[in-house]
């Protein structure tokens, strides 16, 4: 009898499924011929994780901030050429000592909730950017005061001398909010943004709609959803059904992505360094002979050309090749085996030795790439014992508590070279400090020396001393792969972590 | 139709391994006739009557020169013409009472299901008939045994349950498989006393096996002495007892312990084990237990009917003038 | 009978008490910090601990194990570190999603095991037989995320039947809910499936061997009334067990399945929360899935109960 009953449901159900499919089948071709000949007005993104709170100055993930830059504003902001330009303040001058900076905002700027922002506001943003549970408090420790001169002019003024100090405004995380709105910010942001939070369900996607009240040029496509898709075949897939216009690829998939009806591929410098980092406290790797054996033998061609099909430069120290101080340093430890094995020979270790070497899961091209490492040193005696741990265990053990031999991973998402390269002051204490103390002084000159030209020297000077001490060898500047929808237009990678798309449209 | 059951040359074989379970088996049932089958366990008795009513294992098959059920050719119908001819017309009396009653459900919702099936009528109807025939088997109070478990009732109101259940159709021809076994000897009588009284007034023609030959005595019209899957000896009851031919069952009526025993005297026994391995050769089956056993008994054994009493005895056919 | 129940919800409470002592055991020491995972990479050290106070996070495990068990007598879940919102809630939100997985895939598949369980034992060793026994094997030997890859191209992407990648909520429209679930449900029946019928198949072999069958057949009853009313009454008692238990496993959350057909479901939840250590969260998560688990076997027993009347009368007995 129950029997009975079920059978009853499930053919049912499946009658009316079908049913359903073939009526929608039509819906769905005949929505993709609509689409095409009338104006999409909704672009689609695809991302793998999920946002931890929309709060732009409680996150330090990437793929959260990309979010929240579209529905959040700055003081000043950065293009995609590395230029500063203004954004909610429309003119700065720094002073003469370098010690202070006062904006000048643009007025009439309404927050999504109506209410003009004023100086007041900066300032509110800034006092809470500094409090305990932001991830970039320790960036803003320097800054001393805050002056409302007055509704639209504010100043700034630091402790200590930071010539890059306009810099860290440009950051996502610098968002200005309104005071009123601050204790929902996570599950309800309010901004300036071009484009207004519509919607976040948890895991699955967050909706936003154009500011049409944005005081600068206002969006092309009037909604954005990014969806959340975890797997990496299935946002491919999404994307040629039409389901998605942009998403994120893999290496291998560009020249595919081409070469499909409505589909494109593009490749993007990004501003970021994959590094094999060496932890100088391991009894092998404390030796420099060691460090730049294995700097040599590491053939950073291949690992472009396998892991990224031939898309990435190769570096020699920790700035990527898109940066402005960038000086190539690449033939300072050159690929060369014979010559490795004679440096290692040196140093005491004719047989070689064996070292750990972790590997962080989520990224599948560090991963990829740890595994030729692995081989390229073992051609010189050094045997890896390959361990793939979670990202939170990396955080914890090779991160925080430096308890590792060598790990492959990436530095990313910052507009002056200091930030990149404070982490090698010996009393830093990161997990790849420079313990030699050799860069010390340098860095510490370089963030007082006003003169453009100086600094760029000092810092070629750092990068040659990293270069040369390898406290990681420096594999190349990272490419990110798109699949985009034929008719996006305007889809651009910036230096920093932010997804400017109120630029995007669709052709 | 007088005939009920026409089986004539009747083989059982397993066909997995060849083995022969019942061999030139023949017997008729009569309108109205209580024929009993005795014989030791492993005679192939109740074997042979599950062909009546389609439920040998997959293993066996059998063969015949005739077999006929209320008219039917068993031969050249159908299985499902079979069970509609089974369920409509013949019971079934099971030997273990535990295990033929279904233990999840009440009576009331297992006596009466095939009857209403065969004579389409109502639920309520077909308990109704529960109670009666619960009524006819002894019960005081039907409608409390039919709201009972079967695991609720002792075994032998389950075998008089079981009874009720067989008879539910008003069968032509019921079959009961060792009714008596797990009984205690009032209940024996009691339930031996049932049958008769439904032969009697119902007119059922009924099949008793049984390995209890004192059981069969009393009761039956008609006996049968099974052996090693054979029939050794057939005739009406008051006949066989009176005159028996075959040694088997000589021996079989000594080790009665009710109608032989003087004071004393020990329990006959018939010495050695029913064969397996003989039953296919065409000689004898009883020949190494047999303590008649003289030089006729080596050869092709021979089978002869005098009057209604049957016997299958080279020995005894080879006598000119037998005792009748 | 409510005796019995009395006893069983106890024992729950014993069990979801040790598995949530033993979850908080085990996670606090296992490498990884919620506060540093928050804070990223550029977080100083005096910043790191003071976000953990702030977070609660520096005081002794048992500590933070007693206040986390007087939150959840007062039925307060606690709140996610990652989300910021209550931990009850999230769960909420996603019961629905893994409710509707669970449900279709486990009906899809128990009907499937139950006619292929029944027909393969009435007809052992003949076709049908292997047939279904091939699929058993098929259905547990397949990854599921293959099986599911396979879905995607040919159904999602060549015919375009189904969604790739969506979730719509039923009161959204009951057609588009179903379209959405069609394919992973079915990817995870495949896998169910297995599992299933050998239980049935060997349950009703079993049962088939019964004497009452016998009697059935005498009786002259239908095909349909033997296999139907007598046989299945038996055989489905100890499939139950295996079914019910099932259902509990995948009420549990399937990452697979929700990562290849993105939806947002408990398993994912489960996933992320383990990743960045949001121990407030997982607890959340496991503690609901072993109530899951225990209100299962439950529903099992009781099942088991009204079909059998011998258990009932035995468990009943007992005042």
């Amino acid at each position: 009898m129950l029997k009975k009953v079920l059978a009853v449901i499930l053919s049912a159900a499946f009658i009316l499924g079908a049913a359903g499919c073939s009526s929608s089948s039509e819906e769905t071709s005949s929505s993709s011929e609509t689409t095409e000949a009338e104006e999409k007005d909704t672009l689609r993104i695809a991302y793998t994780a999920d946002p931890e709170g929309l709060d732009p100055q409680k996150t330090s993930a990437v793929s959260t901030l990309e979010i929240t830059s579209n529905i959040f504003d700055t003081l000043i902001t950065c293009d995609s050429d590395w230029n500063i330009i203004p954004d909610l303040a429309n003119d700065w001058t720094v002073s003469e000592d370098g010690m202070s900076i006062i904006f000048y905002l643009n007025e009439g700027v309404l927050f999504h909730n109506g209410r003009e922002m004023t100086a007041q506001d900066v300032k509110y943003s800034f006092e809470r950017l500094v409090l305990d549970d932001s991830p970039k408090a320790s960036m803003y420790e320097n800054i001393n005061s805050i002056v409302i001169d007055d509704d639209y002019t504010i100043t700034f003024s630091t402790e200590t001398l930071d010539v890059d100090f306009l810099l860290s405004f440009a950051y996502p995380w610098v968002a200005i909010i309104p005071e009123e709105c601050s204790d929902d910010l996570k599950t309800n942001p309010v901004g300036t943004g071009a484009y207004k939070f519509v919607d976040w369900t948890p895991q699955q996607s967050v909706t936003l709609v154009r500011n049409d009240d944005y005081f600068g040029t206002k969006a092309n496509i009037e909604n954005v959803e990014f969806v959340l898709i975890a797997d990496y075949t299935s946002q491919l897939a999404a994307l040629m059904v039409g389901d998605i216009d942009i998403t994120e690829v893999t290496a291998d998939q560009i020249d595919v992505l081409n070469s499909t009806d409505g589909l494109k591929g593009e490749i993007m410098d990004h501003n970021s360094i994959q590094i094999l980092a060496l932890n100088q406290e391991n009894e092998y790797l404390s030796n420099e002979k060691v460090r730049q054996a294995i700097a040599m033998a590491i053939d950073k061609d291949e690992i472009i050309d396998t892991v990224m099909w031939g898309n990435g430069t190769k570096i020699g120290s920790h700035l990527p090749s898109t940066s402005p101080y960038y000086v190539d340093t690449t033939d300072v430890m050159p690929y060369d085996v014979e010559a490795a094995k004679e440096l290692l020979a040196e140093a005491g270790y004719p047989d070689g030795f064996t070292l750990s070497l972790k590997l962080p899961k989520p990224y599948q091209p560090h991963c990829d790439t740890g595994q030729i490492i692995a081989d390229q040193l073992s051609k010189i005696g050094i045997t890896c014992d390959i361990e793939i741990i979670e990202w939170a265990t990396w955080m914890s053990d090779v991160y925080t508590d430096k308890n590792y031999d060598m790990t492959v991973v990436a530095h990313s998402g910052r507009l002056d070279p200091y930030n990149f390269l404070s982490r090698y002051k010996s009393t830093s204490g990161d997990y790849i400090s420079l313990l030699s103390g050799d860069v010390d002084d340098l860095l510490d000159a370089a963030l007082q020396e006003t003169d453009e030209d100086a600094r760029k020297e000092i810092y070629a000077e750092i990068q040659y001393i990293l270069a040369e001490e390898v406290p990681c060898v420096y594999i190349q500047t990272i490419c990110k792969f798109y699949g985009l929808n034929e008719s996006v237009q305007g889809f651009k990678r910036f230096p920093i972590d932010i997804l400017d798309l109120k630029s995007v449209s669709f052709s | 139709m007088d005939k009920l059951i026409e089986i004539e040359n009747l083989t059982i074989t397993d066909k997995t391994n060849g083995r022969v379970i019942a061999s030139n088996i023949s017997f008729e049932l009569k309108k109205g006739e209580i024929l009993g089958f005795v014989g030791e366990s492993g005679s192939g008795k109740t074997l042979s009557m599950k062909t009546v009513v389609n439920l040998l294992p997959e293993n066996l098959v059998y063969t015949c020169d005739k077999f006929n059920v209320l008219g039917a050719d068993y031969m050249n119908i159908s299985d499902r013409e079979k069970k509609k001819i089974i369920g409509a017309n013949i019971g079934l009396v099971p030997q273990n009472t535990v295990f033929y009653l279904h233990p999840m459900f009440k009576i009331k919702s297992q006596i009466a299901d095939g009857y209403t099936l065969y004579n389409k009528k109502s639920k309520a109807e077909g308990l109704k008939r529960a109670e009666e025939k619960l009524n006819i088997v002894g019960f005081d109070n039907p409608k409390r045994i039919l709201e009972m478990y079967p695991w609720q009732l002792s075994g032998g109101m389950r075998q008089r349950v079981n009874i009720a259940m067989s008879l539910m159709n008003d069968p032509e021809i019921l079959i009961a498989d060792e009714p008596t076994t797990a009984l205690d000897s009032t209940l024996q009588a009691q339930v031996m006393e049932l049958f008769k009284r439904i032969n009697d007034e119902m007119g059922a023609s009924v099949v008793i096996i049984s390995h209890d030959l004192g059981v069969i005595k009393k009761y039956c019209h008609t006996i049968a002495v099974m052996y090693a899957g054979q029939i050794l000896e057939k005739a009406p009851a008051e006949e066989l007892f009176s005159n028996p031919i075959h040694p088997y069952t000589k021996a079989l009526i000594k080790v009665i312990p009710s109608l032989n025993i003087k004071r004393d005297e020990r329990l006959m026994e018939i010495p050695g084990f029913v064969p397996e391995k003989y039953r296919e050769r065409k000689e004898c089956i009883f020949k190494r237990r047999c303590i008649e056993k003289c030089e006729l008994c080596d050869g092709e054994v021979t089978e002869k009917t005098v009057g209604d009493h049957y016997f299958k005895c080279l020995k005894y056919c080879g006598v000119t003038s037998d005792g009748k | 009978m409510l005796n019995y129940i009395i006893k069983r919800i106890w024992s729950a409470i014993a069990v979801i008490f040790v598995v949530s002592f033993i979850t908080y055991f085990v996670l606090m020491f296992i490498p990884g910090d919620a506060a540093q995972l928050i804070l990223g990479t550029d977080a100083t050290a005096e910043q790191l601990a003071e976000l953990r106070t702030a977070m609660g996070l520096d005081r002794p495990w048992l500590i933070q194990y007693a206040e986390w068990l007087a939150g959840l007598i007062r039925l307060d879940f606690g709140t996610s570190y990652l989300y910021g919102s209550s931990v009850l809630e999230l769960i909420i939100e996603r019961l629905p999603v893994t409710f509707s997985v669970a449900f279709f895939s486990m009906l899809i598949a128990s009907v499937i095991a139950i006619v292929l369980g029944v027909v393969s034992a009435i007809h052992k060793n003949k076709f049908i037989d292997y047939f279904s026994r091939s699929i058993m094997q098929l259905g547990s030997a397949l990854p599921s995320f293959w099986i599911g890859m396979i879905f995607i191209v040919f159904f999602g992407l060549k015919l375009k039947w189904f969604p790739i990648s969506d979730y719509v909520p039923m009161s959204e429209g009951f057609l588009s809910y179903l379209k959405c679930l069609v394919m992973p449900c079915t990817v995870l029946a495949i896998g169910e499936v297995g599992t299933l019928i050998r239980a049935v198949r060997t349950s009703m072999i079993d049962t088939l061997e019964q004497d009452y069958m016998e009697m059935a057949k005498v009786k002259g009853l239908r095909s349909k009334t033997v296999y139907f009313k007598y046989a299945l009454r038996n055989a489905m008692i100890a499939p139950i067990n295996v079914f019910g238990m099932q259902f509990a496993k995948l009420m549990g959350g399937t990452v697979v399945i929700e990562s290849v057909f993105s939806l947002p479901g408990l398993g994912r939840l489960l996933l992320v929360s383990v990743e960045q250590r949001d121990l407030v969260l997982l607890q959340g998560i496991v503690m609901f899935i072993t109530l899951v688990v225990v209100l299962a076997s439950l529903a099992v027993d009781i099942a088991v109960m009204l079909l059998n009347p011998r258990i009932r009368a035995k468990e009943g007995g007992e005042q």
